[in-house]
């Protein structure tokens, strides 16, 4: 058994239809506009990343080995506050970047830490390396923070940047045990 | 319908290319190690005078030599011993000033086995810490000549 429903076929119908169709017109027209539009913001705010974005890349590290050889004046004294890490205890390699006039900076920041309240760990910019590009910045020790802080700004690519840290805030009262921390440096254009 | 997956669309690749080098970043780690190994340093200002008694006769006793001391560990003691025991019935006693925290034993007999001279130290670096040693000698002691001991100061745990 089939059954059919057949559609009453009437004057007013097609009247809507014609009504839709105008309809559909007018949004056809404003959608245009609208990707018209959209298309004009994408180019004006568009900046297409360069074919090869910066990247950066490292080596190194640091130990420092705190003893009865660093107290100030033998026994009854405390210990020096301050360390310093060879001049060149990290090396950055910024490439990658299209051209030289490609900017970009570097931040830094602690990431994991087994690590004691009393120390603070700055770094410095011993080197600028070689590169067609320009590096400022860096000249003078920062001390590091759990938040991202500009560390270098820079355009083109470099190799051989090399970074110094200094620990203070050592003393006595710190337990025996092994410390540490990672030192997080990103680069954005 | 299509026309709004259109514009959708374009509106996400208007937002992605606004902030495409926003999204370039790149990060590397280093790793920073801070070893500190136990500092247990402990000196003294030079040899007491030498103790002379009389067999029966009143103790001797020296106060002139200090210690100075740095340890940055927890529950430390000082233990002292002499490298050979005194005559027979002569005793040879120390007495360590304390430092902040620890606490002293008072006289305590020397020998070749190690003794607690003060207990309890924590993370300390205090100087001239006073040292007294008391030497005495019963009748039966009988003449000694002149003898040297050499007194070793460790902290331990």
């Amino acid at each position: 058994m089939h059954s059919q429903q057949h559609l009453p076929r009437s004057h007013p119908c097609r009247a809507w239809r014609i009504e839709l169709s105008g309809a559909k017109k007018r949004d056809s027209r404003a959608n245009s506009r609208r990707i018209i539009l959209l298309c004009a913001l994408f180019f004006f705010l568009y900046r297409p990343a360069p074919t090869g974005a910066a990247t950066l890349t490292s080596s190194g590290g640091w130990v420092a080995e705190i003893g009865s050889s660093d107290l100030l004046f033998g026994a009854g004294s405390d210990l020096k506050d301050g360390y310093s890490s060879p001049v060149a205890a990290t090396t950055l390699e910024v490439s990658g970047c299209a051209d030289q006039s490609e900017e970009w900076e570097i931040r830094i920041r602690f990431g994991d830490q087994i690590w004691d309240n009393h120390f603070s760990l700055a770094a410095k910019l011993t080197s600028k390396g070689t590169g067609e590009g320009v590096i400022t910045g860096g000249d003078t020790f920062q001390v590091i923070t759990a938040s991202d802080t500009i560390f270098l700004t820079g355009q083109g690519d470099r190799s051989g940047i090399t970074v110094q840290y200094q620990l203070t805030g050592v003393s006595i009262q710190i337990l025996p045990k092994n410390y540490s921390t990672t030192v997080e440096f990103t680069i954005t254009p | 319908m299509k026309t709004t997956k259109i514009l959708g669309l374009l509106l996400v690749i208007v937002v992605l290319g606004a902030s495409g080098l926003a999204l370039a970043a790149d990060t590397v780690t280093q790793t920073v190690t801070i070893q500190v190994d136990p500092v247990n340093d402990i000196s003294v200002s030079g040899d007491p005078a030498p103790l002379i008694v009389t067999a029966g006769g009143a103790p001797a006793t020296d106060s002139s030599t200090s210690y100075d001391l740095t340890t940055n560990g927890v529950a430390l003691k000082i233990t002292g011993e002499i490298d050979t025991d005194v005559p027979a019935d002569t005793t040879l006693t120390v007495d360590l000033t304390a430092p902040t925290g620890a606490t002293s034993l008072g006289p305590t007999l020397l020998s070749t086995t190690p003794a607690d001279l003060v207990t309890g130290i924590g993370t300390v670096a205090e100087t001239a810490l006073g040292i007294t040693y008391e030497f005495s000698a019963l009748v039966t002691a009988g003449a000694v000549g002149t003898e040297t001991r050499t007194v070793t100061f460790t902290i331990t745990n």
